[in-house]
């Protein structure tokens, strides 16, 4: 399909990108997976005398209670506000774009759109002073004569997948906006010609031809949402208590407030080996080579 | 019959789920204007100019949002082009490598940043390049590329090799046919990339706060924190007025790009 | 249009670069002092001031203030990264309480006091000790605080207790507690109990408990990881608990980090809140909410007792300024300090914040005295105040305490759980040997 030196030229082009990541990126990453295996603290006599430690940091890690506990906060949180959350509600909006009025289509993706470029310490403080005991929405539950909740408190779960559902929707309703164009409409009329009801057409037509998407999608969406730590923190510190400490808030407990990087680095890498994990199972599973 | 109702449906649950979505913004816009702002969206009994004046009047807001300007396009500009060229082999060539290459990629986009940072300011400040717009930059253009390169390859992908043929037989080389004939079809996708990292950078609190230490060049998303750190009331005023004015040149760029994201793509009319 | 866009952006980027590469032109002088702070009211005041005076007092040296906003765990973590690698600081602002893990890491410098007169006739014993490592004076204090007990006269009156209320141990304060809630106080005693409180909950809470009790977090050279003391606090804060005197959203309100923005409206203005355990820069808010004149006859301040009646307790933190083992200009960079720190100085920055001062003489100078009622009410208690061991390990030791509040005031854990569970893993902290049950 090629002349042999554009192909060698093209191999070349992918050096750029590589020789950045390489320099600033693997370099610390490098140094971080070595930090793991230390007992190295942020200020004190360990900061600058630390000695190596083997694996102890991940035995300590894995027997501990609460790594388990965080563990399986991100995964409710990933699955909740992202894999379910932000895929259903991207790709109904998507779906409902295709055939509403112009006008009413722009301005929702408008409005879905700019929660998502809105910076992630506003998109915090808009929800803390929203879900807030004196905050609009007990406000409005109050116009319904239903008692105030304290949602930041009694629900922090709950209201932290509703904050990143808010927020990041519109990745996925872009993707399938852009998918759902590649869905021929000629397809799908002759598929209603035939008798077929919405319920099938979206299963049996629309679906299967975006499953690509749907893959990718959720491939991107898991590792971004792994990884989400600001809104999270600044919403609720992790609390109360434990109840919304995920993986990254747990590491960044145990690394900038309790000091403790070598064992917070330690997690980091735990970390990316969870996103390995899900990444290798998700690509195994829907069959796509690169 | 039916359709018009369904048609309408659609529409009435859309502004439904505009409306949803717009709530909590108003708050925020109400609470910028609002002399005596707190935590419920009210109507302001005092509208009020000041709370963008005291924001704007104070030294070094304005320094900030000009950092975060260069430190967001920067890395902006250089994630685009370079994944942009990055892309184009792993989407069109069968390199020895690829699977590793493509697997490496995605597995560093699962680290959260936080986690690498004190081994970053390390690096930098060996190498004496911490204190500088232009080194936070690259450094968030790499942390960025990763996922970058997987959207640009993908965007790729959907598009047929046939048309790129016809330029090769046209005599164009590589970097030509990425200009003239890929880029115009995914353009789209380009945006969003472009989006994507602008918004990225610019909001990130904890990498600047890091990295840089003179305070004529911390950027927006660390300056917010002056409202954060002390004991004093907050000023939930000034505050909302802050994050309006952090927020809007976002919205303004996806708002002037959007002409070029909203045509889909443009794939049949080109195969034609 | 897209060329244009393009051509847009790059333009504005090079003119950007252009405006910042002119702003950090090089001043021509001989020697730059570099001055590392976090933003909080009266602190660009206060050291604007003391960078005018220095540079004229020293015409080749300039006093480059570098301000970083942030919260206060940042700013510790961005202390703790830059004394240990960034040469250009000179001057740090730093946490007393990070002091001792600093000079652990070898991050500071050891500075001559000797000849400094004011040391030891303004700086009194507790203070000067609580910086005072292995002999030598790391950092110099410019600010202290203590804690005690607010209480708003008429809600307490109107439940009917007797005025001036004098608490003198524990069973006082859960009498005042008991009929508080009986007359309906939505917040009979507000305290912080929350991790996400941080140190606020170990200190003004937990502390200010334990420090009253004949047992203490570390005791010769090791930490105490098991104690009737320990317990008995816990029991304090399960009392409450019990009493059943927070409804489930108050309870939410109290714990969150950003609680605090209710206490002007809900303890000066309303009647909401009895009795505060807090600290004495709180006093700011009940001025500015109340008014200078109006305010002492609601608020009125006392010292925190102990357990068992024996006397008072507090507890103090503060901020210091430090010299980074970096520097190239230590004596400069001391003799910046010093001029920071005195009398005057330290009396316009104390008119500008509510921070509380160190020095004696600022402390009886009318101008710090009749500014703020409460901070010259809460002065003295420095004479019996506790200061957090200044010893590694205490920040991860600290959020064991919080989590054990926490899980006792919200009814997850009972005192003896929580006390457990604390036992277990700051052994699991400290290590064999660093410890101590008792």
């Amino acid at each position: 399909m090629v002349y042999a030196d554009q192909a060698k030229k093209a191999r070349l082009m992918i050096l750029p990108a590589v020789f950045l990541i390489l320099l600033f990126y693997a370099g610390p990453v490098l140094l971080a997976v070595l930090y793991s295996f230390t007992d190295k603290m942020l200020v004190g006599l360990k900061s600058k005398h630390w000695s190596f430690v083997g694996l102890e940091n991940y035995i300590v890690m894995f027997s501990d209670k609460d790594f388990y506990l965080s563990l399986l906060n991100t995964v409710v949180f990933l699955v909740f506000s992202a894999i379910i959350g932000q895929q259903v509600l991207g790709f109904f909006l998507a779906q409902l774009c295709e055939s509403a009025n112009r006008s009413i289509a722009h301005l929702t993706s408008l409005i879905v759109l700019i929660s998502w470029v809105t910076p992630e310490v506003v998109v915090s403080f808009i929800f803390f002073a929203f879900l807030n005991p004196n905050g609009s929405l007990n406000n409005f539950l109050q116009l319904l004569h239903l008692k105030p909740v304290a949602w930041l408190y009694d629900h922090a779960m709950l209201a932290v997948i509703f904050t990143n559902v808010w927020r990041g929707t519109a990745f996925s309703m872009l993707m399938f906006q852009a998918a759902l164009k590649s869905v021929d409409t000629s397809v799908k009329e002759a598929a209603l010609i035939d008798g077929a009801s919405p319920g099938q057409i979206l299963s049996r037509i629309t679906l299967p031809i975006i499953s690509g998407s749907i893959m990718t999608n959720t491939i991107l969406i898991t590792l971004q949402t792994l990884g989400l730590f600001g809104l999270i923190y600044a919403l609720t510190g992790g609390g109360p208590g434990f109840k919304t400490t995920t993986l990254p808030i747990y590491m960044y407990d145990k690394a900038f407030a309790a000091y403790q990087i070598g064992y917070g680095t330690a997690m980091a890498i735990v970390m990316l080996g969870l996103g390995m994990i899900l990444s290798v199972i998700y690509v195994k599973k829907l069959g796509k080579d690169f | 019959m039916n359709n018009y109702l369904k048609k309408n449906m659609t529409n009435v649950v859309l502004l439904a789920v505009a409306a949803l979505f717009f709530w909590p913004m108003l708050w925020l816009v109400f609470s910028s204007f609002d002399a005596d702002a707190n935590f419920a969206i009210k109507i302001p009994t005092t509208w009020t100019l000041g709370n963008y004046g005291a924001v704007l009047g104070k030294d070094g807001n304005l320094q900030s949002f000009l950092n975060s300007f260069i430190i967001a396009s920067l890395s902006a500009v250089i994630v685009t082009v370079l994944a942009l060229i990055a892309a184009y082999p792993l989407s069109r060539y069968n390199l020895k490598n690829k699977k590793k290459i493509m697997y490496s990629i995605l597995f560093l986009t699962g680290l959260p940043i936080t986690a690498i940072m004190v081994p970053v300011y390390m690096v930098f400040f060996k190498l004496k390049i911490s204190n500088s717009l232009i080194s936070t930059s690259l450094f968030l253009a790499a942390t960025a590329l990763p996922y970058s390169i997987w959207m640009m390859k993908n965007y790729m992908d959907a598009v047929p090799v046939v048309l790129e043929e016809c330029a090769w037989l046209e005599g164009a080389g590589i970097l030509q046919t990425i200009r003239y004939v890929i880029s115009p079809i995914i353009l789209p996708g380009i945006f969003v990339v472009f989006i994507f990292v602008f918004s990225g950078s610019w909001g990130n609190f904890f990498v600047p706060y890091i990295l840089i230490s003179s305070v004529d060049k911390i950027p927006a998303s660390v300056s917010i924190y002056q409202f954060f750190g002390s004991f004093n009331q907050v000023n939930y005023g000034h505050l909302a007025a802050f994050s309006v004015l952090y927020t809007l040149p976002i919205a303004a760029l996806y708002l002037v790009t959007k002409r070029f994201t909203s045509s889909g793509y443009v794939l049949n009319g080109a195969v034609k | 249009m897209l060329k244009k866009t393009i051509a847009a952006v790059a333009g504005i980027c090079l003119a950007g670069s252009a405006v910042f590469a002119a702003g950090s032109k090089k001043s021509g002088k001989n020697v730059t002092l570099n001055v590392m702070y976090k933003e909080v009211t009266g602190y660009t005041p206060w050291l604007e001031q003391a960078k005018a005076q220095f540079e004229a007092a020293n015409p080749n040296v300039t006093v480059k203030l570098m301000c970083l906003p942030s919260t206060e765990a940042d700013y510790n973590t961005k202390t703790a990264l830059t004394l240990q690698t960034d040469n250009s600081v000179d001057v740090m602002v730093t946490d007393s309480f990070l002091v001792a893990s600093l000079v652990g890491s070898d991050c500071l410098a050891p500075l001559t006091v000797s000849n400094w007169t004011d040391w030891k006739t303004q700086y009194p014993e507790s203070i000067r000790a609580s910086q005072t490592i292995n002999g030598k004076v790391y950092a110099i204090p410019y600010t202290t605080d203590t804690r005690g007990l607010y209480y708003n006269a008429k809600t307490l009156a109107a439940a009917g207790i007797k005025m001036p209320w004098q608490p003198k141990s524990w069973a006082d304060i859960l009498d005042a507690v008991k009929k508080l809630h009986a007359a309906g106080v939505a917040y009979p005693i507000w305290m912080n109990g929350s991790k996400a409180q941080g140190e606020g909950t170990s200190m003004q809470t937990f502390e200010m408990l334990l420090s009253g009790t004949n047992d203490w977090l570390y005791e010769n050279g090791k930490w105490v990881t098991k104690s009737k003391g320990f317990t008995d606090s816990l029991k304090f804060i399960q009392s409450l608990k019990d009493m059943g005197i927070y409804s489930n959203i108050n309870l939410a309100t109290m714990l969150d980090a950003n609680g605090w923005q209710m206490l002007p409206e809900k303890f000066a203005k309303g009647s909401d809140v009895g009795i505060l355990l807090d600290g004495v820069w709180k006093a700011a808010d009940w001025i500015n909410a109340l008014g200078a004149d109006k305010v002492q006859d609601v608020i009125k301040v006392v010292p925190m007792p102990n357990q068992n009646g024996t006397g008072f307790t507090s507890m103090s933190g503060g901020w210091t300024l430090a010299v980074s083992k970096l520097s190239s200009k230590k004596d400069v960079a001391l003799a910046f300090i010093k001029l920071a720190v005195n009398k005057e100085n330290m009396v316009f920055f104390t008119t500008k914040g509510g921070d509380m001062t160190v020095r004696t003489d600022v402390g009886s100078d009318p101008r710090y005295v009749q500014l703020n009622y409460y901070r010259s009410a809460m002065t003295p208690y420095i004479g019996w105040t506790r200061f957090r061991p200044a010893v590694d390990g205490y920040p991860s030791v600290s959020i064991e305490i919080q989590t054990a509040v926490e899980s006792v005031i919200s009814g997850q854990k009972t005192a003896e759980e929580a006390a457990a569970v604390y036992d277990t893993n700051v052994r699991k902290i400290v290590g064999k040997g660093n410890y101590i049950q008792k």
